[in-house]
């Protein structure tokens, strides 16, 4: 049934992947390789499924491939009669399809787990993939590279921290002019600090923040390192923990309250929900995301809005690792209540929101992009529905992704952040409001 | 034929039947479901259809429909393990990994 592809492993990565599978076999995995009843229900909860009813992208079909290989190892019927169960032995063949599936095929948005009636996380499952072909060391080069990118940030930061400072020192006359404050600063290593906060590599990711930070009166420090993590993407937990630890040392030596993560996604479910984990001993900050963090300003009035101020129409895009797999779903519709003066909902939207097509690390990997671009068909057709002028997205890959959906697709829209609206519709008593700059790469590329 | 109880089962044994067996031609049928489906799937939706069928004509007093439909219970009980038909075992626990991993993110009302 399945066609011959070319493949690049060999036999010695068929048993390495067929070890790192042992080692993740937790209950809660083999419970969900268990239980799926091949029921199909998920099928048009697939963002891939419902752009191009392709029977190959359905998440069982997807998920099946792991199943079929633990079966064959480790179920009775899919060790003695295979055949009966669909039970394959793990091949260099089956392997190079699982790369793809895990790499090409599946987001890890999660909006067929929330949709499957015994809440099967396929999730977990294409991770196990992910981690599997990590362990082969042929995962996508790109990721390999990003998540050693930032391991060594930390390890070198003796050379590059005078430049990292001069860029700092450069924004901090850009948020002078654009705040018409002379004194306001851009913390870094403040400790004591109420906030550390930390941004992606990208002046857009930090500006607007500072604005919004100088606006409310708070006490914060940015972080030096960035709160990407590839490490998360390949599924490699010890890389991924070692990228965590850099903020989680900064966040300690600094003797901050709260640890607020930038608009990013999977940023975001890592340090707040799943990143935990790893470590014996609890933290001692709390994590939110910035988004709550305006929330929580506009609740008390810490900071003032003119939402006449953003009067182009708005949609709203719920980011799945901030939304679905994140838990922050109602703060973003009442920020952009209070900042604009035309929301418009995408339907459906929050648990049931459609993903971008660009989550998963997917944005990064440039071989996969008409894979991507197809599956963000749904996305685009919401977007297109809602006629609005302009998409808020409050994660940085989301917004890459809805820019190339927005010119494949024809779509004539603006994509923008939370904090940038937010930014904008600022009022300070007495003080001329400034229009913001364009996006810039902070630090070295 | 027997007591008004025997209709009301007759009723959801058909009513299973009849669900049963647009399932299956569902699944046969669809491009998206046959390639999810190994023969352990196909084999389980005619174990059920068998049992729910002689269920029902044992209720209407069909003595070998008797006999058969406890030779295909004894099978189900023995074959469960064995297969998918697994799920309805492992599916609470299902739902309870899925409950302690959204629901603690507030996700779920």
């Amino acid at each position: 049934m399945e066609q011959k592809v070319e493949t690049r492993f060999t036999r010695e990565d068929v048993d390495r992947a067929l070890s790192a599978l042992d080692e993740m076999r937790t209950r809660q995995l083999e419970t969900y390789l268990h239980a799926c009843a091949h029921c199909g229900w998920c099928n048009d909860a697939c963002h891939y499924y419902v752009a191009g009813a392709n029977p190959e992208r359905v998440p069982t079909y997807k998920a099946d491939q792991l199943r079929k290989v633990w079966k064959r190892k480790y179920d009775w019927l899919g060790k003695y009669v295979p055949w009966w169960v669909g039970a394959v032995a793990l091949d260099e063949q089956q392997l190079e399809r699982m790369s793809q599936i895990a790499f090409r095929d599946c987001t890890l948005c999660g909006r067929c787990t929330v949709n499957c009636p015994f809440g099967v996380d396929t999730r977990l499952i294409i991770r196990t993939i992910r981690a599997m072909i990590t362990a082969t060391g042929k995962a996508p080069e790109i990721l390999e590279q990003l998540a050693d990118a930032a391991i060594a940030r930390e390890e070198n930061f003796e050379f590059i921290k005078d430049f990292y400072l001069e860029q700092i020192k450069e924004l901090e006359a850009e948020l002078r002019s654009r705040t018409g404050d002379p004194e306001t600063r851009i913390p870094v290593e403040a400790e004591g600090a109420e906030f550390l906060y930390v941004p992606l590599s990208g002046a857009h990711t930090i500006l607007p923040a500072a604005q919004i930070f100088q606006a409310a009166g708070q006490s914060w420090t940015l972080s030096m390192f960035e709160a990407a993590n590839y490490g998360v993407f390949l599924h490699d937990i010890p890389r991924a923990k070692r990228i965590v630890e850099r903020v989680l040392r900064e966040a300690k030596r600094l003797k901050v309250k709260e640890v607020i993560i930038t608009e990013c996604g999977h940023a975001y479910t890592t340090f707040r929900w799943t990143a935990p984990n790893w470590f014996q001993e609890p933290w001692p900050f709390k994590v939110r995301s910035i988004v709550e963090v305006i929330d929580e300003y506009l609740l008390e009035g810490r900071i003032r809005v003119d939402p006449s101020l953003n009067p182009m129409s708005l949609t709203y895009h719920d980011s799945c690792n901030l939304g679905r797999n994140g838990g922050v779903l109602e703060e973003p519709r009442r920020i952009l209540q209070a900042v604009a003066t035309d929301f418009r909902e995408m339907s459906p939207n929050r648990l049931q929101s459609y993903c971008c097509g660009g989550g998963g690390g997917l944005v990064a990997l440039l071989e996969y992009s008409e894979q991507r671009l197809l599956a963000g068909k749904p996305k685009a057709e919401q977007i297109r529905a809602t006629g609005a002028e302009a998409v808020v997205a409050s994660c940085d890959n989301c917004r890459h992704q809805l820019g190339e959906l927005n010119e494949h697709y024809g779509l004539g829209v603006t994509v923008t952040g939370m904090a940038e609206l937010v930014a904008n519709a600022v009022v300070r008593r007495g003080r001329p409001r400034v229009g913001h700059g364009e996006r810039e790469a902070v630090r070295p590329a | 034929m027997g007591p008004p109880v025997n209709y009301m089962f007759m009723l959801f044994l058909g009513l299973g039947l009849l669900a049963g067996t647009l399932r299956t031609v569902r699944r046969f049928s669809r491009p998206e479901m046959r390639i999810i489906s190994s023969f352990d799937d196909y084999f389980s939706m005619v174990l059920v259809l068998l049992f729910l069928l002689t269920g029902m004509l044992a209720l209407m007093g069909i003595f070998w429909a008797i006999a058969v439909y406890f030779v295909i219970a004894a099978l189900f009980l023995a074959y469960e393990p064995l297969s998918k038909i697994r799920h309805y075992l492992y599916y609470p626990f299902g739902r309870y990994f899925f409950g302690a991993d959204f629901g603690r993110r507030g996700v779920l009302r």
